[in-house]
């Protein structure tokens, strides 16, 4: 069997038509840690307290959605 | 003595051992959650909260309840986390970013302990112990008391009550993970887990390196991390780590204590039923899933050599990954009873796994948490498990199923088919997002198959609250930290939902129905032997594409 681990590169190469700029700016945030700066990193605490707040909202929902089922 | 002989000497004392603790221990779970006594403690802390005690809740306000206690611990420890550099004990760490405190938060609120981070050289020692730990007490409690409220669905009749919450999670907390923790984390400790507050120490080596040692207070966290089935350590290599796990004695009694609960919760279910031969049934079935996987890994882990692996075969077996303390027969049990339990504490490296062995590994979690399962979670899976059996069974014979004085209606499958089909949706969705998009495909570190058993294992185990991985991943990237955050929020909590809600209906039942001569007996082996075969039928029919793709194509290669 072969030796199939290859920490050197991305071994998934992203197919399909070119992406813009701004599309690669974007995947370069979700993909890579960056360095930010504080005020960023508030508006990321925001983000992902409303995160919370969705999900927690979206579950609540389904408890909601589940008591009418009953009903 | 040779490795693999080793091997079966600790499994089959492992085996000695929680055959003493079943009995026991599953009396005084089910004596917890019965009594009705309080302790002054538990009761100081209903005065202090408002609580009634003796007010129970109906369904929905107990998973109401549970998803509001989640959604502050969330928060909470997230608070924590973003501000550990200003708070004591902090080590010099700075705040953790956004992303790694938001994923760790939803990762050890929902027992899942996925982690992103290397803990010696992220978390300070305040935030390990009064983060993360008590999360690994109060999320292993949740889960505890979602079967015991479940079991309740069985026992009560023409009532839409199922406990109260609150009473249930306090009671969890100080009379059984507490003292059990007390007493397994000084066992732990004596075997040489380490636990101080000393800062950490830099030594020069003898070829002139400087090399940091870290200290911190690892027992504590330890015992919770196994017993609760967490599964987070103190440190990046988890249980191979010497500070963590430090001996073979340590390695035994770690895989001793995670199983420990999950095997005794059937004990207290046959308890409360009031017919230990319903527990032993179910007991039988995880016994039988547990073996299958102990012994396949264990397989294919010291059988690499078949295929001519010159190394291997010196070596008695595939060591790559492996910590040479345990050797591989330590490391295949160690991973056999980590992925079926929600444990996911390891202490070798699974991305190194055989592809066989691997794909053992990414099976046993697919299963969703039953065989024993996770604290509570496998208790609760697995009774759902057994009505879709008694539903199959049900049609073969033309009978009404029925499960423990119970009739399985309509209303009843449908909670079950909600519960069984919510794993596999937020696995599969996500892990086809990753793969299918080029923001996800650019953290997929290996080719081919490996690749994709990667990203299947990673979503997997973030939804079945198992927290292992192979590591071949970039899962620290913001799309696999926020993606698996819901993932892990989802896995957790809307099972929990439809497992209450068809407790509820349950219980709602009038009278139980009487035991006629089309009624299934479901303490027979036949019923047991049908059980596991729906479990392997059902979970391997749902996995099958991404089995074959990932490990099953690797190594058939």
């Amino acid at each position: 069997m072969e030796f199939v681990r290859d920490d050197t590169a991305v071994a998934w190469v992203p197919h399909g038509r070119g992406i813009s700029p701004a599309q690669r700016a974007f995947m370069d945030r979700l993909t890579y840690a960056v360095p930010r700066r504080p005020l960023e990193d508030t508006m990321y605490d925001l983000l992902y307290i409303g995160l919370t707040i969705l999900a927690f909202g979206v579950l609540w929902l389904i408890v909601k959605g589940v008591e009418r089922f009953e009903r | 003595m040779s490795s693999a002989t080793a091997g079966w000497l600790q499994f089959a004392l492992l085996f000695v051992a929680l055959a003493a603790c079943y009995i026991p221990l599953g009396n005084y779970i089910a004596k917890i959650f019965t009594t009705d006594r309080d302790w002054k403690v538990e009761r100081f802390i209903y005065r202090l909260m408002g609580i009634d005690s003796k007010a129970d809740q109906k369904w929905s306000t107990y998973v109401k309840s549970i998803l509001a206690f989640s959604a502050i611990s969330v928060l909470f420890l997230y608070g924590i986390e973003r501000l550990q550099h200003f708070l004591l004990l902090s080590e010099g760490m700075p705040n953790v970013p956004p992303d790694t405190a938001w994923n760790t938060a939803a990762s050890f609120v929902t027992n899942t302990n996925w982690q992103n981070y290397a803990g010696e050289s992220t978390m300070g020692y305040l935030t390990q112990m009064t983060g993360l730990t008590v999360q690994q007490f109060m999320s292993a409690a949740v889960g505890i008391v979602v079967a015991i409220a479940m079991i309740r669905g069985f026992t009560r009749h023409h009532t839409d009550k199922l406990g109260n919450f609150w009473v249930d999670v306090t009671r969890c907390v100080f009379r059984l993970l507490i003292p059990l923790a007390i007493v397994g984390g000084l066992i732990l400790i004596a075997g040489g887990s380490i636990m101080n507050f000393h800062p950490y120490e830099t030594y020069t080596t003898l070829s002139g390196a400087h090399q940091t040692i870290p200290g911190g207070p690892v027992g504590s966290m330890e015992i919770i991390k196994d017993m609760g089935n967490n599964g987070g350590g103190f440190f990046n290599t988890n249980s191979a780590h010497p500070f963590e796990n430090p001996n073979p004695f340590t390695n035994w009694f770690t895989i001793f204590i995670l199983l420990l609960i999950p095997f005794a919760t059937p004990r207290a279910f046959g308890k409360m039923v009031k017919d230990n031969r319903q527990g032993y049934a179910l007991l039988a079935v995880m016994v039988i899933i547990w073996m299958l996987a102990v012994g396949g890994i264990s397989f294919f882990e010291a059988h690499y050599a078949i295929g001519g692996a010159t190394a291997a075969k010196l070596a008695h077996g595939a060591t790559e990954g492996v910590e040479t303390r345990f050797g591989a027969p330590g490391c295949s049990l160690f991973a056999a009873s980590t992925t079926v339990t929600s444990t996911g504490a390891v202490n070798c490296f699974h991305d190194s796994l055989t592809p066989f062995g691997g794909g053992i590994a990414l099976f046993d979690i697919a299963l969703g948490e039953i065989a024993p399962g996770g604290v509570g979670a496998g208790m609760y899976g697995i009774l759902i498990l057994a009505i879709v059996t008694v539903f199959v069974a049900g049609l073969m014979v033309g009978r009404t199923p029925e499960y423990l004085g119970k009739k399985i209606r309509p209303t009843e499958m449908k909670y079950a088919a909600l519960y069984f089909l919510t794993l596999p949706v937020v696995i599969l969705t996500a892990a086809g997002l990753s793969i299918g998009t080029a923001t996800g495909q650019r953290q997929i570190f290996n080719p081919g198959p490996h690749g994709l058993t990667e990203v299947v294992y990673a979503f997997a185990s973030m939804a079945n609250n198992n927290g292992s991985a192979f590591a071949g991943l970039g899962s620290g990237s913001m799309w696999y930290q926020t993606l698996g955050g819901f993932v892990m929020l989802f896995g957790r909590f809307a099972p929990e939902i439809f497992a209450l809600g068809l407790a509820g209906s349950l219980a709602r039942q009038r009278e139980p129905v009487p035991l006629g001569p089309g009624t299934i007996d479901t303490r027979t082996p036949l019923f047991v032997g049908m059980v596991v075969a729906v479990i392997l039928i059902l979970v391997g029919l749902t996995y099958f594409p991404a089995l074959a793709l990932g490990p099953i194509a690797e190594g058939l290669h």
